[in-house]
């Protein structure tokens, strides 16, 4: 799926039995903006569609196994695929498999055989009416000041993003950040200026790679979800980040140096012994110990979690 | 039951993409694989597998107009329902070696 500011070719997952129509929609929509990927079966598409998460399914009925109703079902049911956009294109054109089909949460129904114009006309609707979803879910999930995503979206990615490591027992970091003494700042130079300081801050934090997700949290908190990275790796990252910062020139306020404080936790710091289950909240405590003693012990300083509460400051 | 009683058996039916570039290729691989096809609905009705007659019929109505041959799939329909609303087997026989005859005849150019 699209994400925030991305803007990327629209995926469609065509789920059919009948490799003739599959080699009918290869040559039909190979000049149109889409990349098209394809299932033989329901099983199959079902994979593919938690896997690959298109923008549209075509899915067709009538298929052994797992009939194209039971499918969509489970993917309305699994958070991962029930925003996907399911047009049926099927044979079983009967006035109940279309409402039945509708009511199951399809966007659209297609009759087989499909005129290739209607078709293509179809797609290109249903494709505009998830860029907009896509723009309106954006938008509500934006912090207007910083560009950042706001705290809501922060809480339900990192949700994900724990559930799917732990799972994969892959590696992932939370790091918090809090600009030092920014209440101070503000008062002292007012809230148009502690606007632009929380601007600035998150055009640092926001620039690497796009698997990274930069939010603002609170008023001057922001959280950084880096899946993949293990703490170590992101302490020189973080040291220029802090670096920058501080060596920002405010032309508002001549001399002014800014400073900020970040705390790091990955999983595997916070993992206790005997394992138990990690949880996002336990990922945020423990990034949150880690920025706090960095508060405590000067502030503006870069601290890695440790076990037993015992922060590695740098 | 046919509906195209009338349509002279020896005439070719030509797809009505013929003259389109885009799809030339697959209509002809489409047209070149009939033999087979019209084997395997042969082989389903001779068996008595109706299960794997009606989804031949289906999988034909639903892609036939696709590559030009609406008649085709329209006929496919009939062979269709009739299997689904147990229609005696003379009537499905007879549906049957409707759209064979019109598949026998297709043409991609």
């Amino acid at each position: 799926m699209t994400t925030m500011g991305e803007t990327k070719q629209i995926s469609v997952l065509a789920i059919d039995d009948s490799e003739l129509i599959h080699r009918l929609l290869r040559l039909r929509l190979q000049y149109e903006p889409y990349t098209l990927h394809n299932a033989n079966s329901s099983i199959e598409g079902l994979r593919l569609a938690a896997e690959l998460r298109p923008d549209i399914i075509l899915l067709d009925i009538d298929m052994p196994n797992m009939d194209g109703f039971e499918l969509i079902t489970k993917l309305k049911n699994d958070p991962k695929t029930n925003e996907i956009a399911v047009i049926f294109v099927s044979g079983a054109n009967d006035p109940k498999n279309r409402v039945r089909g509708l009511d199951a949460g399809a966007i659209d129904f297609i009759s087989k055989p499909f005129d290739i114009i209607e078709l293509k006309a179809r797609l290109r609707s249903v494709a505009k009416s998830q860029r907009m979803i896509q723009l309106l879910r954006d938008q509500a999930q934006i912090d207007a000041n910083s560009g950042l995503f706001n705290r809501a979206y922060f809480d339900q990615r990192l949700r994900g993003e724990v559930a799917e490591a732990t799972r994969h027992d892959r590696p992932l970091t939370l790091v918090l950040a809090d600009i030092d003494n920014f209440k101070e700042t503000n008062d002292r130079f007012g809230h148009l200026f502690g606007d632009l300081v929380i601007e600035r801050f998150a055009s640092i934090i926001n620039c690497r790679r796009a698997s990274d997700v930069a939010c603002r949290v609170g008023g001057e908190e922001f959280g950084i979800i880096l899946p993949q990275t293990n703490q170590q790796d992101v302490f020189e990252l973080l040291e220029n980040y802090r670096k920058q910062f501080e060596q920002m020139e405010w032309q508002e306020h001549p001399g002014l140096s800014l400073t900020a404080s970040f705390g790091v936790c990955d999983l595997e710091s916070c993992q206790t012994a005997p394992p138990t289950l990690l949880t996002p909240t336990v990922l945020f405590k423990g990034a949150d110990d880690a920025m706090y003693q960095a508060k405590h012990s000067g502030r503006n300083k870069v601290v890695l979690y440790e076990k037993k509460n015992n922060p590695v400051v740098a | 039951m046919n509906q195209y009683p009338t349509e002279p058996s020896h005439r070719k039916i030509v797809s009505t993409y013929s003259n389109d570039p885009e799809i030339h290729e697959i209509v002809v691989d489409f047209v070149n694989e009939m033999p087979k096809r019209i084997q395997q609905a042969n082989n389903a009705f001779m068996r008595g597998d109706t299960l794997r007659l009606q989804f031949w019929a289906h999988e034909m109505k639903g892609t036939a107009g696709g590559y030009g041959f609406l008649q085709i799939s329209q006929s496919a329909q009939q062979l269709e329902e009739a299997i689904h609303s147990k229609q005696e087997t003379k009537v499905i026989l007879k549906a049957l070696l409707s759209v064979i005859d019109l598949c026998g005849r297709s043409s991609a150019t």
